[in-house]
């Protein structure tokens, strides 16, 4: 292989150099970006249960507005707008120790890490535009239910875009799949697309 | 009846009711479908509406309209969240002088019994493009229910539910 390139490059150096210069165009923004080349890789670890309904969710969590479901943070940043919103969230759910994330004093990877470095390692950040928050002790409008975000186990995502009372998704469908797989349940099943949320039944 | 008529008869009756059938079902099912499911949890606790009558408290206000009903049309929900009540500027008192409002006016506002639950509101309310301007402790008449028991309390154990002892700090 070697003796080839040397072969060619004492015949067609032009050649080679421009081959080099292809890859380059072709591959540098391909891994640019991508989470995993700065040593990203989803842990996985310590996800608690997803619980369902509200008795599950107390025994899971703890009573709504506790101190843990606002214990972590962390900084989401919205494309349309480039603001950075303060996304708080339970700590069951996040802020243990990556190479990407610093340790807060959560217990898993789940949030922090794992969705939002495999949103970013996909190159989905594009879609989660403005309009993001988490942890919120607040009721349901209207009722006088405390809301999955009481417990910092909702995210709400694009919300300028997938507003509530929507039944479908402009933008959160194109990272939808991600929250799936990493247990959380989407609430465009019940035209909420902007939401998030880590319990069912509920 | 002909038998012509008949016909035409059962057609019309058989469309119309299909009509209804659909329709009906459309509703239902959308009534449904934009219900998040914890308000049909039955083991969901109801909170209780705690007026807060006499309470000092901190009011971050959405804005102020003339007319009750402009207040309500402008209190939209922040997602699934419950974003400001619609409240006279009269249950608060001073709040007329601290807006340059006049007492008849209606405020969209939400009340907090520590600082920190009325700024992560405020939070909130930003994040959803919102208005938020947070007042000084003011006294609360207890007219209607302005979303008291949605903060934390200061113990970190569940939500704030009734009045901080005096001189507990806020």
């Amino acid at each position: 292989m070697i003796e080839a390139v040397s072969v060619l490059l004492r015949r067609a150096p032009a050649l080679v150099v421009a081959v080099a210069f292809l890859v380059g165009v072709l591959a540098g923004p391909a891994m640019a970006g991508h989470w995993t080349q700065r040593g990203w890789r989803d842990h996985h670890k310590q996800y608690p249960p997803r619980p369902s309904g509200y008795s599950q969710i107390v025994q899971t969590f703890g009573q709504p507005c506790n101190d843990n479901a606002r214990k972590i943070a962390m900084q989401w940043r919205a494309a349309d707008n480039g603001v950075y919103y303060t996304v708080r969230f339970h700590r069951k759910l996040g802020g243990r120790k990556t190479e990407m994330v610093s340790d807060k004093g959560g217990a898993s990877t789940n949030l922090d890490n794992d969705v939002h470095g495999h949103i970013r390692d996909e190159h989905l950040g594009g879609h989660t535009l403005s309009g993001i928050w988490g942890y919120n002790c607040r009721l349901i409008a209207g009722t006088n239910t405390y809301s999955t975000h009481a417990w910092g186990i909702a995210v709400d995502v694009s919300s300028a875009y997938d507003v509530n009372g929507q039944c479908y998704s402009v933008e959160n469908k194109h990272h939808a799949d991600i929250w799936r797989s990493h247990g959380w349940k989407w609430g465009n099943a019940w035209c909420d697309p902007m939401h998030f949320q880590y319990a069912t039944d509920y | 009846m002909s038998r012509t008529r008949l016909i035409v008869a059962t057609l019309v009756a058989l469309v119309a009711g299909g009509a209804l059938g659909v329709l009906a079902n459309a509703g239902e099912g959308g009534v449904a479908k934009r219900r998040p499911p914890a308000v049909s949890d039955p083991a969901a606790p109801r909170v209780e509406r705690d007026l807060g009558a006499g309470e000092q408290l901190f009011l971050v206000v959405g804005g102020v309209f003339d007319k009750r009903p402009d207040a309500v049309a402008a209190a939209r929900p922040f997602g699934e969240l419950q974003g400001y009540y619609v409240a006279a500027v009269a249950q608060f008192q001073g709040l007329d002088q601290h807006l340059g409002a006049d007492r008849s006016d209606h405020v969209l506002v939400s009340a907090f019994r520590t600082e920190s639950g009325a700024r992560e509101f405020m939070e909130l309310a930003t994040a959803a493009g919102e208005p938020a301007l947070l007042t000084p402790l003011i006294t609360n008449r207890g007219d209607v229910y302005v979303g008291l028991g949605q903060e934390s309390a200061p113990n970190g154990n569940g939500p704030l539910r009734r009045p901080l002892p005096p001189g507990s700090g806020s």
